[in-house]
This record gives structure tokens, C-alpha cells and sequence, in this order.
């Protein structure tokens, strides 16, 4: 079968939250049009080669308009795999793994880290959707009785800076091999929980983790992701100078954290719905005291307050974890909604600390195998001082037509 | 009582049970023709799907009112696990273009999900839709037999979807396992072929979901087989779905290919 590609043209208009003078907030308008090319090639009859990878052209963010403030290559997948037998795979390049069952926070999720890329819709699956990959070794073996699974991931790089951005044809190595990773999965048949062990080496450090699922009759679907280690929380990690963090720099914390998430779908078949709600506990984000600290520095309002503010949501951004030490995901999706091949959605997320919501509202309209229209609604909601409410942009609206060839 | 009315009482007996007899031995005959409900399932079972490790492409088509809104075409492999007698399904997305590479698997205790845009493998229900009429579980293959128990409501004469009258068992199924995404089924099943011709399946609620015709018989992988499914809303008859099941072949497939963590190395 040939390459697959497909256009997109996207738009994105925000609204402006009033009463942050000072806050950093996106450009009201933000047209992009991505050119998507994804390629499996048989080589051999046991070798195959994948390619994936997208262009996208936006807005420039200041008066330079070269090529590299213009366009964007995300190299998403670029690797070799090779199948000696039926029971053993090995791989070798850019590779887009993704491990866990969870929806919206995925705690195994452990090659998230540096791989977000601009995309429209909020919607977790869409999220990772054609997200970077890491590059690395992968061997993976399979047996009737489970599956093992051995992957090594070079630091190439040192990590960006805070702030950086990536532009042009830079395959960004420093955002996704930034530490030595080596990960070691294995989901033995055990039965309706399909549990899946991770053993993860992260430079020094050692992290656990565990996820298991489980039906409950022919319409609900349960689940439960947890992972574990020392590592530093998101404080520490956004901390370059105690002092300047204040009263926030005394929540820095390196010591056994742990992500947890539990989580159930259920779905109608008539009615063609299916909602998903999880409960994520984050213990590296920030806590009731934390976020206190945390306003009390917004509030500050001077450049170099407003400047460990957004430290702090661009390394939770970056490491693709949340924010909140606790909050709640929910989404609802319900096909053919009146018309066929309209597919509307509805998901939000709830800080369990202030009451604050963030969540996007989504019509998909797939009228044709090759055209798909969607138009998004994207809200933060909540007091002034809580994660979303305190946020500039309370409403944003985007279009994206898409065509597959 | 006198020696002739005890000779004339037992003549009256005797004549009771001979006149009997032609009615019971009608009786035992009648029991021994009837078949086994179940084993009827079973034959139908094997009509309707390959007992041996197969591959077919099905595509399901889509229609509102005679109108196509839709079509998906998906590969699928399917063997049968020795041990539970349950079928172990891969169905792969071939077709429209935004969907392919997509996979689902049904390995006798779980459905799971693989999107290859996203490389999320996620465990979904029997009860989520894949495209119009067609949920998860009427795609991949299920023995009936081995899901549901069934009981004899008789014979009847009905209609198939060529319009020709069919003599047929009507089956009464109750599910007999977790497997059974069905809380009801009825089922028509040819009498003389042991084909199956229409199907009428029930939430666990007692609603009916949706009707299936058996349709457009044609040889394959050794048996005649309905190449054409047609599933229509209970709800709302305008709206039906056409699986239509081509390219049988048979295909050596090993166990360790139905397992979650193979799905995004399936071709």
C-alpha cells in the first residue's frame, strides 16, 4: 500500500480574559496548515520500514518572517522494524511508543515527555496522535502465555531550555532523548485484568509501574494505571533560583512520588455514546499549599514572578503531566448526534482544589472517507485565583478541514 | 364381579392401550426427529463461519433511508481457541484512508482497541459502535453455540432476504456465558440446510436492538456460507448496515498474534 497523506488547515481564535495585563496569552488569531505523510515500506518479507512525518506553515510569532519563524517539520517516526519470526520484533529509530490504558493522564505513559506537537483538538487520542517519537532500540518478544518488551533511549541531547522553541527543520533530539531511558514492560495473559508491569531507569533514577483493566459486562470497561519513584516534583524541576520561588521554592520536593489513575468507560450501543470519566492523582504537581504560593506569586506580578509562573506550566506542558496534584477528566462522545457522520464531544478537566474547569467542545463532521470538518470551542472556567480561571484566554474557537489521500 | 366382566374390563384396558399405542409411538417418533436445539446452533454455526484458522475481508456499508452514508472495509483473521471453543479475532482497517491501520481484537475475554495514530491500545466494550448497525461484537467472529444456550420455540415458514420462504427452527438463545454481548437472541435456521436466515438480537433490558438477514449463500473454505449480513435498527428501520464478507482464505495464524501488545505489529 503507498503513503497516506493528508492536509489540514486549521485556525484557532482566542479571547481575551481581562484583568491580566501582564499575562503572557496567544495571538487572537492562529491560522496553520499541516501537510501529513505517514509510509510503511517492505523492504523485506521480515523487514519493514516507517515513515512518518508532518510540515505545518503558521503565523509568524514576531515581525521575522523566515523560513524557520514559518514552518515547522515534525520528523513524528523514522525506524526499521525487523520480524525474524512470528514471536519476535525488533525496531530501531524514531518510534512513537505508548504504553498504558488510561485516557486522559497515562502514568506509564513513560515516552511522553518532550513529544507534544500543535494540534487542534483536545481530545486525549488526538493529543498523542502523531506525537514525536523517541529515538531507540525496541525488542519485544511474545509467547501465548504474554509479551515482553525491552527498549533502550539514548540521551542524544541536553534538555531546551525553558522557553525554547523548536522551528524549522529541527528534529528536536533535546525535547525527546534528553536523558539515558531504558524500559521494561511485560503484560503476562493473566486472565480479564491484562496487567501490564513497567520497570523504567530514567538516568539514575527508578520508577515502577502497574496498570490493569478489567470489563464489567458488555458495556463498561474499568481501569487502573499507577507508576512510582524518586524523582524531583514539578517545582523542583521549574526552580533555578529558591529565592526567587519564595515561599513556592519551600514545596520542592525529591523523593518517591507517586501517579495514579482510575478510570471507567461506558458506552450504549443504540444511543452510540460513550463516556469516559477518570479520577488522576499527580503527587509531583501542585497541592492545596502549592497553589496558594503559587497565586501569591502571580499576584506579585513583576516580570520575574510572571517568568516562574510560567516556568511552571511549561515544564508540566513539556513532561505531560498534569498540573494539579488532583483533578478529575471526563468526556463524552456520541456518534451520528442527529446527523450521520456528525460526531460530537464534550471533555473537561477539574482542578479538586478550586473547582476550576478547563474543557473544549467538538463537532466532527465526516461527510466523505476523505474529507473531515471540525469545529472546536475550547474554555477555561472558574475564580480568578484557580488553575483555569486564572488563565488569560477564557474561550478560543478553531476550524480544521482535513483531507486524506 | 362376575369372571366376564373381569375378562370385559380387561379387554376394555387392552383395547385402551393398543388404540394407544399408534399415539404413543407417534410421540417417541416425534422426539426422536426433533433435533438438539443446541446441536442445530452448532450446525449453524459452522455454516455461517469457518472452524478452522481463516482470513476474509468484510466491508460494512452504511445506508439511511436507501442512501449510502458510509463504508468501511477491515481484513480479519480468526481461529478458534481449542481450549474455550471461543473464536480469537484481528480486524484490521483497510479502508477509508483515516482509519487504516487501525486494529481490533477480541482474544475470548477482551476487546481491544489500536490506533496506530496515537499507538494507544485501549480496552474497549462489545457495546461501542464501529460504523452504523455493527457494534464491536458483530464484527468479530463468535460461535453462538458456545456464547448462548438455546431452546426450541418450534417451526416456522418465513420470509429471507431473497423473499423466498424458508422452513425453518426458531431458536430461543440465552446467554451462557460472559462472552454474550446479547441479552436475547432469536434465530431462524433452515431446516434442511442448516443455514441461518434471520436473527433478531435483545438488549439485556428485553429492547429489541436490531434484525439480521443471512443473505447471498456462496461457497467457501468448504461450505456455503451467507457472504451478506444485512443488520437493520429495530429503532429505526431506515437505518441499516450491509456486511458483506469476501475473499475467504485459509491462513496459518499463531496464538501469540491475539495478544494486545502484537496489535500494532499486525499487517
Amino acid at each position: 500500500m503507498g503513503p497516506s497523506f493528508l492536509l489540514e488547515l486549521a485556525n484557532a481564535v482566542n479571547a481575551e480574559r481581562h484583568g491580566f495585563p501582564n499575562a503572557v496569552r496567544p495571538r487572537d488569531w492562529q491560522p496553520r496548515i499541516s501537510l501529513g505523510l505517514e509510509h510503511h515500506l517492505d523492504i523485506a518479507s521480515d523487514a519493514r520500514i516507517t515513515f512518518s512525518d508532518r510540515i505545518s506553515a503558521t503565523r509568524p510569532q514576531g515581525d521575522a518572517a523566515g523560513f524557520d519563524e514559518v514552518f515547522q517539520n515534525d520528523l513524528r517516526e523514522a525506524y526499521l522494524t525487523f520480524q525474524s519470526s512470528g514471536d519476535q520484533v525488533i525496531q530501531a529509530g524514531r518510534v512513537n511508543v505508548r504504553n498504558g490504558v488510561a485516557l486522559g493522564f497515562s502514568p506509564t505513559d513513560y515516552f511522553r515527555t518532550g513529544s507534544a506537537l500543535v494540534q487542534t483538538s483536545a481530545d486525549p487520542a488526538s493529543v498523542r496522535a502523531g506525537r514525536l517519537g523517541a529515538v531507540l532500540f525496541s525488542y519485544q518478544r511474545f509467547w501465548k502465555g504474554g509479551a515482553l518488551s525491552v527498549i533502550a533511549a539514548p540521551k542524544l541531547d541536553d534538555r531546551p531550555s525553558f522557553g525554547a522553541r523548536s522551528s524549522g527543520l529541527d528534529p528536536r533530539f533535546d525535547f525527546t532523548n534528553a536523558t539515558n531511558r531504558f524500559l521494561v514492560t511485560y503484560s503476562p495473559a493473566l486472565g480479564p485484568l491484562a496487567p501490564q508491569a513497567s520497570l523504567l531507569v530514567r538516568g539514575e533514577k527508578l520508577e515502577l509501574g502497574l496498570s490493569l483493566s478489567l470489563p464489567l459486562g458488555t458495556a463498561v470497561v474499568t481501569y487502573a494505571e499507577w507508576s512510582g519513584g524518586k524523582r524531583p516534583n514539578l517545582v523542583a524541576q521549574a526552580m533555578t533560583d529558591a529565592t526567587a520561588f519564595g515561599a513556592l521554592g519551600a514545596e520542592a520536593q525529591n523523593k518517591f512520588l507517586n501517579d495514579a489513575v482510575i478510570g471507567a468507560s461506558w458506552s450504549h450501543a443504540s444511543a452510540k455514546l460513550t463516556i469516559n470519566a477518570e479520577y488522576q492523582f499527580h503527587q509531583g504537581g501542585l497541592g492545596r499549599r502549592a497553589w496558594r504560593h503559587y497565586f501569591d506569586l502571580a499576584e506579585v506580578g513583576t516580570p520575574s514572578a510572571l517568568d516562574i509562573v510560567s516556568r511552571i506550566g511549561a515544564v508540566a506542558n513539556f513532561e505531560q503531566d498534569p498540573l494539579s496534584r488532583r483533578q478529575m477528566f471526563a468526556m463524552i462522545t456520541r456518534q451520528d448526534a442527529g446527523i450521520n457522520d456528525l460526531t460530537l464531544s464534550a471533555l473537561g478537566t477539574v482542578n479538586l482544589y478550586d473547582g476550576s474547569v478547563g474543557g473544549q467542545i467538538s463537532a466532527n463532521y465526516a461527510r466523505s472517507p476523505q474529507w473531515n470538518a471540525g469545529l472546536y470551542l475550547s474554555f477555561t472556567e472558574g475564580a480568578r485565583k484557580s488553575q483555569y480561571g486564572g488563565l488569560p484566554v477564557p474561550v478560543s474557537a478553531a476550524v480544521s478541514i482535513v483531507r486524506y489521500f | 364381579m362376575p369372571e366376564q366382566s373381569i375378562m370385559a374390563s380387561s379387554r376394555r384396558r387392552l383395547l385402551a392401550t393398543l388404540a394407544s399405542l399408534p399415539l404413543a409411538l407417534a410421540v417417541d417418533a416425534r422426539a426422536q426427529t426433533t433435533p438438539d436445539p443446541q446441536a442445530i446452533l452448532a450446525a449453524a454455526d459452522k455454516i455461517r463461519v469457518p472452524q478452522t484458522p481463516f482470513r476474509m475481508q468484510v466491508t460494512l456499508t452504511d445506508y439511511f433511508a436507501n442512501k449510502q452514508q458510509g463504508q468501511v472495509t477491515l481484513s480479519v483473521l480468526s481461529k478458534i481457541d481449542a481450549a474455550t471453543r471461543e473464536f480469537k479475532t484481528l480486524v484490521k482497517y483497510m479502508a477509508p484512508a483515516r482509519d487504516l491501520g487501525k486494529v481490533v481484537l477480541f482474544n475470548g475475554t477482551s476487546l481491544w482497541f489500536f490506533d496506530p495514530s496515537s499507538k494507544a491500545t485501549v480496552r474497549i466494550s462489545p457495546q461501542q459502535r464501529l460504523i452504523g448497525q455493527a457494534a464491536n461484537g458483530d464484527i468479530v467472529t463468535t460461535n453462538l453455540s458456545v456464547d448462548y444456550q438455546a431452546a426450541m420455540s418450534g417451526t416456522e415458514t418465513i420470509k429471507g432476504a431473497d423473499k423466498a420462504d424458508r422452513d425453518c427452527w426458531h431458536l430461543e438463545l440465552k446467554p451462557a456465558s460472559t462472552a454474550a454481548i446479547y441479552g436475547r437472541i432469536e434465530l431462524w435456521v433452515e431446516r434442511s440446510t442448516s443455514r441461518p436466515i434471520k436473527g433478531k438480537f435483545y438488549a439485556q433490558s428485553g429492547k429489541l436492538l436490531k434484525i439480521a438477514y443471512y443473505n447471498k449463500y456462496q461457497s467457501a473454505l468448504g461450505a456455503d456460507r451467507p457472504t451478506e449480513v444485512i443488520l437493520i435498527d429495530a429503532l429505526d428501520a431506515k437505518a441499516a448496515t450491509i456486511m458483506s464478507s469476501t475473499a475467504y482464505a485459509t491462513q496459518s495464524l499463531p496464538d501469540t498474534w491475539f495478544q494486545r501488545d502484537y496489535l500494532s505489529q499486525v499487517r
